[in-house]
């Protein structure tokens, strides 16, 4: 699983970013680049989905990769090309199937709440059921407890009906996937007196990978997620595990002050100087902000006709290079206009995909 | 029933006390100071919690054991004991202050070393009747402990400004020079010792010769083959504890074998440990990072895969075996070259004396706050956070730190140098002659009990069950209580989410 995701983010990026940006984007860094190049390429759905991974731990999978001449790296080992033995595995659509459902974008901030949440809640409630008021939380957060102390507050005296609901479903949502999936869950779960799976031993028990089952349980809790926030009325016990989920826009601070001058009525130059940033840097914010937003105005910078043209070429030439665009365009345009119509090109694809 | 068990009852809901507790408890109440050396597990913190329900004014701990220290209050909290609480430097501002403001409210305070620092504290302190002072793993305060801590020299002045009240000194691990040494630097000559020997008559020991390295894990394999017994196996490295691991499921398919290290998320580190408590596990392979607040009960068997580098740790890691008082084995493995890799800890834990003056210059140079500096120096000079920090400490206490910026002395350089040099290679003596210590009683050939615990105790005890193998301890003699395990799960995930969700059919 681990390995066709990484294939998958190779072959998107096309050896145009380094494999450290692959790095930011499975540790969900939450910087510019890292945000428009999972824009850019598409790769949205794996934003910071395997936080605990270490750079060493990623160097070293690439490299195996490598062996299985699965990809090709440049001389440095600082960029990477899919090979056609790798897209031949891409090319399975099993293992195309095997990655959907991933929303990393949408559901970074709240996934491993959920999963801590769920966890704990279940271990306290079925401890306390069993009558053994004291246990071994296996969750040390903090807030996570303080957020589960709250909930089970509520429903102490009907810690039975808590359990037959959760209990049902969280049966009926591991129906919807699969099987193995479904035993991974389980199997990581903790009740009285039956403590859950480590990594490693679930790792061992289903002879793949550590990194696979760390994605797998992102994956899972993912899954999880879109099926609470499409069925919240038939899993109202479930939901209270994230009542306060807002769904994130997903721009840095300082883009969302930009943003918030750009609505005032300021324009550019005014903007620069009350924020005492270069041009490139406002440049950077307006771009990131299209790629949030579909109905973000470009006119301002890009005319209607200039962004047909614009689109025509960067479709055409199927490349993310700039340079190359630009040459196209005979130099009539600036990178920052090209950038500005790749965003809305794609969160309008987005949007338009979404929508269907 | 007498009135002390009474109470014990009352407060904490425990019918007997375990050995020692009430000769010092009693010697306390009657303001004497005492010195309590009792070996790990046997419940050294009640002989103060208790005295804290009972005396008029508050209980001071000093402990340097951050994490026990917070587990410890939130057990009281649960367990109905609220006038407690815990100051440390993970303590943030506001809290901090609130619990400042509010010293008088507490029965029980407990102190990490660096605390006695702040004088604002002590002051507030001073202000509040203290009742009894507890130094907890008293060792610390001696030179010649494994853990010296320079802060655990102000104690006496400490108790001092507090107006000389009772001193409950604790430790586990205390030769009788260490001991001495505890007496002496807490101005308490008239300090009543209760020692208690630290050899446990349950546990029989065993020593063995091989070859080569692998020949140990073979030699594990057919002995835990024999003995499914709850084990634990100590290694010194992480990626030894993995291999091990590996090596042990695939070759022992009915016992349930993890590893554990500090190199694990914190998660699954939890969850071994408990899988270990629950019976859900039966062999860990781990280093030393496993055990902080272990207390199973039926652990038969602690392997030393590789040994520690001195006594004290190697006593203290053996301990996690039979804390149920039923037969249990330690056993020690040995093979050519096993002196390398605790030689190579002890390197690790001190920097190269010849690095240390390139640094000071390196400092000199930036002009920034030593803070800046410290990814910088670590990764150019090749310094671990250990040695660092061992460096930053020195310089500190020698005037070449001061406010987070290195002076200019040029002079002073040569003298700080040469003292820290010197320093260096004192300590590293010492070291090596605790590990010398631990290596000559492994392929020593007299009595493993007499030698092990010689320099704590003059004698030791008649073993319950045998004593080691030089004198009459063979595994084939070993009987140990094996308890029937449950059988492997094999439900399909829906039985599975039945049961852990307790949904009967």
């Amino acid at each position: 699983m681990f390995i066709t995701v990484l294939l998958d983010c190779i072959r998107k990026i096309n050896s145009e970013r380094s494999i450290s940006s692959i790095y930011h984007l499975l540790t969900g860094k939450r910087s510019a680049q890292t945000l428009q190049d999972a824009h850019l390429y598409q790769l949205e759905n794996y934003f910071g989905i395997y936080k605990t991974i270490t750079r060493d731990e990623l160097a070293s999978v690439i490299k195996q990769l490598e062996r299985q001449k699965c990809i090709e790296s440049n001389q440095n080992a600082e960029t990477a090309q899919i090979s056609v033995v790798g897209k031949g595995l891409l090319d399975d659509a099993s293992i195309f199937l095997e990655l959907t459902g991933f929303n990393g974008m949408k559901y970074e901030n709240i996934s491993s709440h959920l999963e801590q949440r769920l966890l704990l809640l279940i271990q306290t409630i079925t401890n306390i059921e069993a009558r053994n008021n004291r246990f071994v939380a296996i969750v040390e957060d903090v807030g996570t407890q303080q957020f589960v102390k709250e909930i089970y507050n509520t429903m102490k005296n009907r810690r039975r009906e808590w359990l037959r609901g959760l209990f049902k479903e969280i049966h009926s949502f591991l129906r919807t996937i699969p099987q193995n999936q479904a035993s991974i869950f389980v199997d990581r779960l903790t009740g009285y007196d039956q403590f859950g799976l480590s990594k490693e031993q679930l790792a061992q028990k289903y002879q793949v990978s550590k990194h696979d089952i760390a994605v797998t349980l992102q994956l899972i809790i993912h899954k999880l997620l879109t099926f609470l926030l499409n069925e919240t009325k038939n899993s109202l016990y479930l939901s209270t595990l994230i009542k306060d989920y807002v769904e994130q826009t997903f721009i840095t601070n300082s883009a969302a002050e930009t943003l918030n001058l750009f609505q005032r009525g300021y324009n550019l130059e005014q903007i620069m100087s009350i924020r005492k940033l270069k041009e490139s840097t406002i440049h950077d914010h307006l771009v990131e902000i299209a790629y949030a937003d579909a109905d973000f105005n470009i006119e301002p910078f890009v005319t209607k006709d200039s962004f047909v043209e614009i689109a025509r070429v960067i479709d055409e030439l199927d490349s993310r290079k700039l340079k190359v665009i630009k040459q196209h365009l005979n130099e009539n345009y600036s990178y920052f206009q090209i950038r500005l119509v790749m965003a809305a090109m794609q969160s309008h694809h987005k949007r338009g995909s979404e929508l269907s | 029933m007498n009135q002390l068990e009474t109470l014990l009852e009352k407060h904490f809901s425990l019918s007997t006390f375990r050995k020692g507790q009430k000769e010092i408890i009693q010697d306390l109440l009657a303001g004497n100071d005492v010195l309590g050396v009792l070996p790990t597990g046997s419940g050294k913190s009640l002989c103060y919690q208790l005295p804290a329900k009972l005396l008029d004014g508050v209980v001071i701990v000093v402990s340097p054991l951050i994490s026990l220290m917070i587990d410890q209050v939130k057990q009281l909290r649960a367990n109905g004991f609220k006038e407690v609480v815990a100051l440390n430097s993970f303590l943030d501002r506001s809290m901090k202050k609130k619990v400042l403001n509010n010293l008088q409210q507490y029965k029980l305070i407990y102190l990490s070393p660096e605390m006695l620092q702040n004088k604002f504290l002590i002051e507030r302190l001073s202000r509040l009747h203290v009742s009894l002072f507890v130094v907890d793993e008293a060792h610390c305060i001696s030179q010649w402990g494994h853990e010296f801590r320079p802060d655990y020299l102000k104690l006496a002045s400490t108790i001092e400004l507090l107006g000389h009240p009772t001193i409950l000194a604790l430790s586990a691990t205390a030769t009788p020079d260490v001991q001495q040494d505890i007496v002496k630097h807490l101005h308490a000559k008239k300090m009543i010792k209760h020692i208690y020997p630290m050899d446990r008559d349950n546990i029989a020991f065993a020593v063995e010769q091989f070859d080569h390295i692998d020949d140990k894990l073979n030699y594990l394999v057919d002995l835990l083959k024999n003995y499914p017994v709850p084990t634990m196996i100590y290694f010194s490295s992480r990626v030894w504890t993995e291999k091990a691991a590996e090596v042990l499921t695939s070759k022992l398919p009915h016992q349930r074998t993890a590893f554990y290290h500090g190199g694990m998320e914190q998660q699954d580190r939890i969850l071994i440990q408990q899988q270990f408590m629950a019976d859900q596990l039966d062999i860990v392979c781990c280093t030393s990072a496993f055990g902080m607040g272990i207390d199973k009960a039926n652990i038969r068997l602690v392997v030393h895969f590789h040994l520690p580098t001195q006594l004290e740790s190697f006593i203290q890691e053996l301990g996690r075996a039979g804390r149920d008082g039923k037969s249990s084995v330690s056993l020690v493995l040995l093979a050519p070259n096993d002196d390398v890799l605790p030689k190579m800890l002890i390197d690790s834990e001190l920097p190269d004396p010849s690095v240390i003056k390139p640094i000071i210059h390196h400092l000199q140079n930036q002009g920034q706050t030593v803070d800046n500096q410290v990814e910088v120096i670590m990764e150019h000079f090749n310094v671990n956070e250990t040695q660092w920090r061992f460096l930053r400490y020195q310089l500190e206490k020698q005037g070449m730190i001061v406010d987070n910026q290195v002076i200019t002395n040029v002079e002073k350089i040569e003298e700080v140098m040469k003292m820290i040099i010197d320093l260096i290679r004192r300590r590293k003596n010492y070291k090596q002659e605790k590990l010398d210590e631990l290596l000559e009683w492994s392929v020593n050939k007299q009595c493993r009990r007499k030698g092990l615990f010689s320099s704590f105790q003059t004698t030791v005890g008649q073993p319950k069950y045998a004593c080691c193998d030089v004198c009459d301890f063979r595994f084939t003699d070993w009987e140990p209580p094996i308890e029937r395990k449950s059988e492997f799960s094999s439900l399909n995930w829906e039985e599975q989410l039945k049961q852990v969700m307790m949904q009967g059919d």
